[in-house]
């Protein structure tokens, strides 16, 4: 009788325990509730506005570490919870070179948008719209729960830091590996990360020889 | 039931409790709130090294020359090579810079870059430095008598 007490009391402290883990987690590495689900292609139109070509996925960028340029892509993001939408905040980059000395700090963007609540799970509905599984308002029930982003995945800090690190790192161009990783909250208020997602950045360099800016034009006179 | 039995039990009781406390907690709307402070990397002295610029003689006759050197540290104090470095005087100085051509050189494997500069007008002007592609400059004035 006492060995069944007391076996009951460790099944009983196992399920505490569980529940007590359980709650509050964030963890989604694998993008299942927030998924990033890839880069894709920006263009320019005629007039230099940016935009994001739905249809192309990139793997890749590149970055001119003598001007500091570097090229946007587009992160595409996606709510698959039914119930929840989710305010998003900030992607995190965090950086990798292969063969350097020391690594790139990592660093933070602001990603201020909405995505909606995904469609419902029901198989047999083959029209359900984004929300239609969720019991949230309706204004927070509407719009898309997928969205592009246009973003420049090396800011002007991280350029920098590329440039006037160059002795620690291997000779340009090299291959830069930057990893981002979107964040938001849900309706519910609880913090949720989209999985990891990788994005190759080759760092080019180029040698002297490109046109002076500035005042220079003087000398030409 | 002995006292053995009785510890169980109340161990069993509290647990129980703990569980449900725990659980109910998870309701709270609140939890999702981050300090994003400090989390964005910013370019400055400590983070993406130092940009510094002497001249010879900060007074000149116009029409004279002198030297000038630029020293580029990375955040740990130590050399910047091969970085490409622009230079010029403030718009409508006249000064030029005559070494290296149109005011842009490399830095060398002690992270330095040297040349020279001619002061045509007469007056106070600003001269300036820039690690090409970066926030990193440096001023200096040049009085052209």
């Amino acid at each position: 009788m006492k060995s069944l007490v007391k076996l009951k009391a460790v099944v009983l402290a196992a399920l505490c325990f569980l529940a007590i883990q359980s709650c509050g987690s964030t963890r989604n590495d694998q993008g299942v509730s927030f998924t990033a689900f890839g880069w894709f292609q920006i263009e320019e139109d005629d007039d230099g506005r940016l935009t994001l070509n739905e249809d192309v996925r990139v793997s890749g960028t590149a970055l001119v570490r003598t001007t500091g340029q570097s090229f946007p892509v587009g992160l595409g993001l996606m709510n698959n919870m039914t119930g929840q939408a989710i305010r998003q905040e900030r992607v995190y980059w965090d950086f990798y070179i292969e063969g350097a000395a020391l690594q790139p700090p990592s660093t933070t963007m602001v990603l201020s948008g909405y995505l909606a609540p995904g469609p419902s799970a029901d198989p047999a509905d083959e029209e359900a719209e984004a929300g239609t599984g969720s019991s949230l308002p309706p204004g927070l029930n509407t719009g898309e729960n997928m969205v592009f982003w246009i973003l420049n995945p090396i800011s002007f800090a991280t350029a920098e830091w590329l440039q006037t690190h160059r002795a620690s790192l291997p000779d340009a161009p090299f291959m830069m590996t930057a990893t981002a990783r979107a964040s938001g909250v849900t309706t519910a208020g609880k913090r949720v990360d989209s999985n990891s997602l990788d994005l190759a950045v080759q760092v080019l360099d180029f040698p002297l020889g490109f046109p002076p800016l500035g005042d220079n034009e003087d000398e030409d006179e | 039931m002995n006292s053995n039995s009785k510890k169980v039990s109340y161990l069993v009781a509290g647990l129980a409790l703990l569980s449900l406390f725990s659980l109910a907690s998870c309701g709270d709307t609140s939890d999702g709130a981050v300090d994003y402070t400090g989390t964005t990397f910013v370019a400055g002295d400590d983070t993406t090294g130092t940009i510094s610029l002497n001249l010879s003689s900060s007074t000149i006759a116009a029409d004279s020359e002198t030297l000038f050197s630029v020293q580029l540290r990375d955040s740990l104090g130590g050399p910047v090579p091969g970085a490409t470095v622009f230079c010029r005087g403030e718009s409508g100085s006249g000064i030029l810079v005559s070494d290296p051509q149109f005011g842009i050189g490399l830095t060398d494997s002690f992270g330095d870059m040297s040349g020279a500069l001619l002061c045509a007008n007469p007056g106070s002007h600003q001269f300036i430095c820039e690690l090409l592609g970066t926030s990193r400059q440096v001023l200096a004035t040049l009085r052209c008598t």
